[in-house]
């Protein structure tokens, strides 16, 4: 075995699958708030359709694809860690910045989203609406230092406020309503292209975050166990939260409401509290409102502490500023990283930050084209390595399977939008400079001074992840 | 692939992206001088021709500059593709046929950066130990048992 390396700092706690599932799900799902516009573009058959299919040809294999490379690579930083084993530290910077971009602007959208819930019931002014969001962020960056323990417990006890109106919404959507759950199967005259357009890039982005628990593998007790295991009970339940959810609503919104459902009814129109009122009166629209604002805050408190990961390994490894890879002593957090992501969310949903939005989907599914040729690369370069989970496909099918989410990315890439496309392109251009200007000031780290490694460069088990492993050294 | 090449493949794609830009500068005031309103920058009309032929040198000497300083070399080329595409993105009506013309431009300057990143990879002598002091080691209380 190779010598010990440090810990970084960071504590690890004992997560239950119960939590880990909920995690799971907070990242991927929690709630389905925003299907309804994919349910106006695409028609409610399609959306149906969509909900089931698209799960295996998108989700599902990320899902594996980081349950194989994490349980391999159970490291802090998650995706950033796999891709600098697979493809080296250009491409691991590449992956893990503009993953790390994306979530820091994702998570502004969710408390902006939150804030706009708000708004559309009570007056508040622009000063106020900030510094709800403000005070909001400032909770959960507290949260998030305080460790894993306390964000788990908030993830879950935020997804009761947002399930339990649903559980309710759907029986009485059912019980009550009159909407053709699968008629239109699309919108007529149009063909499914353009009935799949929009419909498909929101609903990859509300079937993206398979790859995001795995950032926080260097602060769990047996990551490589209890994350893939986590994966592999969230996924179906979020596939069947969507369809009975959505599902639920067309009926509730009553036969024809599918051509006007917005995901912000404000200004007319069907979204999910508009449909509770119709089916279980005020006091079901109160209750979905506030799972509509619990979604959020745990989607943003999920993806802060997710997102600050990847920034604090990439530190550690010697390619960001020193200062985001101090850890507290006291909780065993990086507290720093966690910090500046408050921060720059804070500074985000106090402007317009559209056209940064148009970037975001882009560097996700850039660094999903990473991650998935990095899971094959790894299969060719270290067909032996110990992995604890792994799909259950020779590498050739490995090989089949996620080319359909890289073709779907690309598909994207060039459907979205104009606005996308160029936006997207800066945003990944962004990488390439970050690396040039941070490479040449902090120098990066060799593959055998890595920190928290459990691998070294040659396979082997290095002590640190003998200590993971339950092995002795 | 040797030390020695990366910098020169990096210098010359920088160099090819300078051109292609200069090229299509040339042929977009030949046939479309027009295309989109122009920037106004520091009192000078910024139009779509001027902009690819100053980016386009620009690259050039930034293509030539990786061969002695990739990290320079690689920005220049980047930051001008960059550059492109904002103009082309803040003129939404003229979008797509400014992107056409920015295209190979943009596609070799991210090539070229890509290069640049190895090849400064390759001459920035990475730390062979890891970063001490500012953060002290934390146990992993009892290592787990891997059958959990």
């Amino acid at each position: 075995m190779t010598e010990m390396l440090r810990n970084q700092g960071l504590k690890r706690i004992r997560m239950r699958l119960f939590t880990a599932v909920v995690v799971v799900f907070t990242l991927t799902c929690s709630g389905s708030f925003g299907m309804e516009d994919v349910v106006a573009s695409s028609g409610p058959g399609l959306t149906l359709l969509m909900i089931v299919v698209l799960p295996f040809l998108w989700s599902v294999p990320m899902a594996f694809v980081a349950s194989e490379m994490g349980s391999m690579i159970p490291e802090a930083g998650g995706s950033y860690r796999w891709v600098r084993r697979a493809m080296g530290e250009y491409w691991s910077f590449q992956s893990g910045w503009w993953w790390s971009l994306s979530v820091f602007i994702d998570s502004a959208v969710y408390v902006a989203l939150a804030l706009g819930y708000i708004q559309s019931q009570l007056e508040i002014s622009d000063l106020q609406r900030w510094l709800i969001g403000v005070a909001i962020i400032a909770v959960f960056t507290y949260i998030n230092i305080r460790g894993l323990e306390l964000t788990g417990v908030s993830l879950v006890v935020i997804q009761i406020v947002v399930m339990v109106p649903f559980v309710i919404f759907v029986i009485l959507g059912f019980l009550r309503g009159t909407g053709e759950v699968f008629s239109p199967f699309m919108p007529p005259g149009q063909n499914v292209v353009e009935s799949m357009n929009l419909g498909l890039a929101i609903m990859m982005w509300m079937y993206s975050g398979w790859e995001s628990m795995s950032t926080l593998a260097g602060e769990i007790e047996n990551p490589q166990k209890i994350i893939p295991k986590a994966l592999m009970i969230g996924t179906p339940i979020v596939i069947v939260t969507y369809f009975v959810t959505v599902a639920a609503l067309i009926r509730a919104g009553g036969s024809g409401s599918w051509v006007d459902m917005v995901s912000d009814a404000s200004d007319g129109g069907t979204d999910f509290i508009v449909a509770a009122k119709i089916v279980g009166g005020a006091a079901l629209g109160w209750l979905i409102f506030a799972s509509a604002i619990a979604s959020n805050i745990g989607l943003y408190a999920g993806y802060l502490a997710t997102g600050a990961r990847p920034p604090f390994q990439i530190s550690r490894d010697r390619l960001l500023p020193r200062f985001f890879g101090k850890t507290s002593a006291k909780y065993g957090t990086p507290w720093v990283a966690i910090l500046i992501m408050g921060l720059v969310n804070c500074v985000l949903i106090s402007r317009e930050f559209t056209a940064l939005i148009v970037m975001d989907v882009f560097l996700l599914m850039f660094s999903y084209i990473v991650i998935f040729v990095a899971a094959i690369v790894l299969r060719v370069k270290e067909p032996d390595a110990p992995r604890p989970f792994r799909v259950p496909l020779p590498t050739w099918a490995l090989t089949i399977w996620v080319a359909i989410p890289i073709a779907i990315a690309v598909f994207a890439l060039f459907t979205n939008g104009d606005d996308y496309l160029v936006g997207g392109l800066i945003g990944a251009l962004s990488g390439p400079i970050a690396y040039l200007v941070f490479k040449y000031f902090y120098h990066g780290t060799t593959d055998r001074a890595l920190e928290g490694s459990t691998l070294s460069p040659e396979g082997e088990l290095t002590q640190f992840g003998a200590a993971i492993e339950g092995v002795q050294a | 692939m040797k030390q020695g090449a990366i910098f020169k493949y990096a210098a010359l794609v920088g160099v090819l992206a300078g051109i292609s830009a200069i090229a299509m500068g040339f042929y977009i005031h030949a046939a479309q001088p027009k295309l989109g309103p122009s920037w106004h920058v520091a009192g000078i009309l910024v139009t779509s021709p001027r902009l690819l032929l100053g980016l386009g040198i620009v690259m050039v000497i930034g293509g030539v500059l990786t061969l002695w300083n990739p990290a320079l070399g690689g920005l220049l080329v980047l930051a001008s593709a960059v550059l492109g595409l904002v103009y082309c993105y803040t003129h939404e009506w003229t979008r797509i046929p400014l992107l056409k013309i920015w295209a190979l431009p943009v596609i070799l300057g991210w090539l070229a950066g890509i290069l640049a990143g190895y090849a400064l990879a390759k001459s920035v002598e990475a730390y062979d130990v890891p970063p001490e002091g500012d953060a002290p080691a934390m146990p992993t209380s009892p290592p787990p048992t891997i059958a959990g």
